[in-house]
């Protein structure tokens, strides 16, 4: 064999193994319909919820019936509040892996239906949920608890981005409905400049199932002059689905 | 003994050497790949494959290397080698200390850290063609090889010819063999003790670090030796290049093996030509790996320590907590590691309460740290036991639990304990360090214990016991070994064990942190029989701020129905918190579409976790 035909061989062949070693098997973020605006008005964070409000999930219910037991108050008890930590996180570590959403990119940034720029979506989520589509369903969902917290300044959210779901919130506002506001003056770390993370908990409206949070973490600058707060970045951040 | 017989023994020495090496850095590399990325399997296959693919294509290149300057070129190859392979491995170390911007593309990481395996195996593949050829040049007629060595391949080859003979139709070859059968089959030699070697002496006898500087301690001895036997020096320092006078005989020779001066000459260039730069290189290499090895203990306490410390700061954001590695000890089945961790960030600490605690891991994964050790065992024992009655008549199966912690809180309710763990070690120095006698009390001497240092699956699938609770104070879901813990034959054994009102407590990873472990585990505990699961979280003022924070995720699993935490057997840890415990209820164990169930023999490596 010829030593040019034999390196393009090879050199396809090791593309085609490397490609199949580094092509991510994971997931991508799961769908939703939650939020559908973020707006600062007279120093207030205004939160705006969907009309429809639906998640898309893998979940598979085995026992329609017991929908009618399904009591959201009681999950939204259990809406966490501090920091995790012992074993499952690594001694309170705090995770990494909100790559990017500090550091540009927002622009060009895949958007979800509302408009916010999706972390981790883009082409490959949409080519899965194509391949996935018998897997996964749509279920209407109910937003038991609204939280927020100051996540720190865009300097320090660079490199230590928390995961998907929810931080330990600054305010929460049980059973929220249509719009929800917080006001950015009042509080020891709300009305700073930097980085929020916006949180609903969300509940089956349909199925008993509680499926957790999603996420929306927003950069908030002073503005300009008088102009007050004003959102420059609305990141959704979701859990893998 | 003939000038070339001693050289041909040379060679094959040095083949089996070289081989030796190359397996061995192969292994050592999949092994730390495991280390620093988790599964076992997948680290190992991929290393061997690129390994292999790497040297293939070295060995195609390698008719491209000067025939002229075969030995020279094989002296590159070894130092280069001897330099490229520690220095693969602190790379690979390296990224996973160092804090890298989360701009970079994990698919740029993940190519990065197997470029070593790459380089090695890219080197490894000149080293049987340039070998071979040397040796074809060498091996003139079948005296060259030594005589004991003559009369042993001999009678392994009649031996084999005619065991070959009885299945097929042979015909027994006489006289000289080619100098790449003889090669190749000193190559496999060599890869043979390499592999029993490395897998039954060093990296048992002194850690992978201390293992990647003794083969490449060999790789620059056989360099040495390679040119100090076909090399005569000209120690003038100003000559660029040095030739080989050795006399050996040749290809080209006069007939009947009787090489002229002249042919000796060229041939004696092609066996060893180099230069005196790379010699001093080679000569530095050999002697700083020497140093290194005869300190190997030090060597490799104070490179673990330092990876470990910035493996654990990297959890914390930049500058938030400094990591000081206290002690370190390996026993058969984990890596106990004792640190403390300090808190340097700006505000208050939100992780404990002070400045400085004292932690200890098992590996990758945190099993204990001063300020939450009560809380967590209060949530693994404490809580679950308001699902079943104090007293002797109450059997309770601990997996796990090696620090005897769990022991003293169930020792409380006066029930009896089975308690079954693998790592006997641990066990025994756990009894009287003072770090966990804070915690145990010497539970270890409960009177209604019976403990067995056993494997927790097997140990399930050899009693006929039946449990009312069984706990599974179980390491994280971080190494292949661990995926039986995890598997749905484990789980159905811990279902099969449980009594008839029985309850299965497990520590958990955070669904959002971990998605797809947390779908696979729900799957398979879901597949296991269990049908439905309490999840609640125990909390404890970690910080001294007046508020409480989660310390962490519990699952109570159950195969039918069950009462609540808050009933009429809540413990008194429960009833302090009723108000958090009571919100906590029975679901259904969820089933998620498109997700595995991890078994023993078709694992879903998903429910592996990256630390």
């Amino acid at each position: 064999m010829k030593r040019r035909t034999f390196l393009q061989l090879t050199g396809l062949g090791a593309a085609g193994g490397l490609a199949g070693c580094l092509g991510s098997n994971s997931p991508p973020p799961r769908k939703s319909s939650v939020v559908s605006d973020f707006e600062i008005s007279d120093g207030s964070l205004v939160v705006d919820l969907a009309d429809q409000t639906w998640v898309m999930s893998r979940y598979e219910a085995a026992d329609q019936s017991s929908l009618s037991g399904f009591d959201p108050q009681s999950l939204a008890a259990l809406s966490p509040v501090g920091v995790a930590s012992a074993k499952g996180k690594s001694g309170g570590g705090g995770g990494r892996g909100a790559t990017g959403r500090g550091t540009g990119g927002y622009a060009s940034a895949p958007r979800t239906v509302h408009g916010h720029a999706w972390y981790h979506g883009g082409d490959y989520a949409d080519d899965w949920y194509e391949d996935n589509a018998g897997k996964v369903n749509r279920f209407p969902v109910g937003v038991a608890a609204l939280g927020i917290a100051y996540l720190g300044s865009t300097a320090a959210m660079r490199d230590d981005a928390p995961e998907a779901g929810p931080v330990p919130w600054d305010r929460e506002i049980q059973d929220p409905s249509g719009t929800a506001e917080y006001d950015m003056s009042d509080g020891s770390q709300l009305g700073r400049d930097g980085w929020y993370r916006v949180g609903a908990h969300i509940v089956g409206d349909d199925v008993n199932h509680d499926f957790r949070w999603e996420c929306y973490d927003l950069e908030v600058t002073d503005g300009i002059g008088d102009a007050g707060y004003s959102i420059e970045e609305e990141w959704k951040v979701s859990p893998r689905i | 003994m003939s000038d070339t017989r001693t050289d041909t023994a040379t060679l094959l020495t040095l083949t089996f050497v070289v081989s030796f090496c190359s397996f061995a850095y192969e292994f050592v590399y999949s092994e730390l790949l495991t280390v620093m990325y988790g599964g076992t399997v997948t680290q190992y296959v991929i290393t061997v494959g690129l390994y292999f693919f790497s040297l293939g294509i070295g060995a195609a290149l390698s008719d491209d290397l000067d025939g002229a300057n075969l030995g020279g070129n094989f002296f590159r190859t070894e130092v280069l080698l001897a330099a490229a392979a520690p220095a693969g491995f602190l790379l690979i170390v390296g990224l996973n200390s160092v804090r890298i911007p989360q701009a970079v593309p994990a698919e740029v990481i993940w190519t990065v850290a197997r470029l070593p395996v790459v380089v090695v195996g890219f080197l490894s593949g000149f080293e049987l063609p340039l070998l071979t050829r040397m040796f074809d040049e060498l091996d003139d007629d079948e005296s060259a090889t030594p005589s004991w060595l003559r009369t042993a391949g001999t009678r392994i080859h009649d031996f084999v010819v005619a065991a070959v003979g009885t299945l097929w139709t042979v015909e027994r070859t006489e006289g000289r063999r080619s100098g790449l059968s003889v090669i190749l089959a000193m190559d496999y030699v060599g890869g043979l003790a390499g592999a029993v070697v490395y897998a039954r002496v060093l990296y048992p006898g002194i850690g992978l670090i201390p293992t990647i500087f003794v083969l490449a301690l060999l790789n620059g001895v056989a360099a040495l030796v390679f040119v100090a036997h076909f090399g005569e020096w000209s120690w003038w320092p100003f000559s660029g290049v040095t030739s080989s006078a050795r006399p050996t005989s040749s290809a080209s020779a006069a007939p009947g093996g009787n090489a002229t001066d002249s042919t000796r000459t060229d041939r004696s260039l092609s066996a060893a030509r180099v230069s005196k730069t790379l010699l001093v290189v080679c000569l530095l290499l050999t002697a700083t790996y020497a140093g290194v090895v005869a300190k190997h203990d030090v060597a490799d306490e104070r490179l673990s320590q330092l990876y470990l410390e910035q493996q654990i700061e990297n959890e914390y954001p930049p500058g938030a907590m400094r990591a000081t590695v206290t002690s370190q000890e390996t026993t058969a089945y984990q890596h106990v590691i004792r640190y403390n961790r300090t808190w340097t960030g700006t505000g208050p600490n939100p992780h404990f309460d002070g400045r400085t605690e004292q932690c200890l891991r098992l590996g990758a994964a945190v099993q204990l740290c001063e300020s939450w050790a009560d809380s967590y065992h209060e949530g693994l024992v404490d809580v679950p036991m308001s699902l079943v009655e104090p007293g002797p008549e109450t059997k309770v199966l601990v997996v796990g639990g090696g620090d005897w912690i769990a022991i003293n809180h169930l020792r409380e309710y006066g029930v009896t304990v089975d308690h079954v763990d693998l790592d006997g070690e641990f066990m025994r120095d756990a009894k009287t360090d003072p770090f966990f006698r804070r915690w145990h009390d010497d539970a270890y001497e409960y009177d209604r214990l019976n403990t067995t240092v056993a494997d927790g699956y097997r140990y399930l699938q050899e009693t006929n016991e039946t449990y009312d609770l069984v706990l599974l104070d179980v390491p994280g879901a971080t190494d292949d070994d661990l995926l039986t813990l995890y598997s749905t034959e484990f789980y159905r054994s811990v279902r099969t064990h449980l009594s008839e009102d029985g309850v299965a407590v497990t520590w958990g990873y955070s669904p959002d942190a971990y998605p797809e472990h947390h779908k696979a585990f729900v799957n398979t505990v879901g597949a296991a029989g269990f049908t439905q699961e309490l999840s609640y979280w125990v909390r404890e003022d970690l910080d001294d701020d007046g508020e409480t924070e989660r310390v962490e995720q519990f699952y109570v699993l159950a195969p039918g129905d069950r009462p609540r935490l808050t009933g009429d057997g809540a413990t008194r840890y429960v009833r302090a918190r009723e108000e958090h415990y009571d919100s906590a209820e029975w679901h259904t164990v969820p089933h998620y579409r498109g997700v595995r169930q991890n078994s023993i023999f078709h694992p879903n490596y998903d429910i592996l976790v990256d630390t």
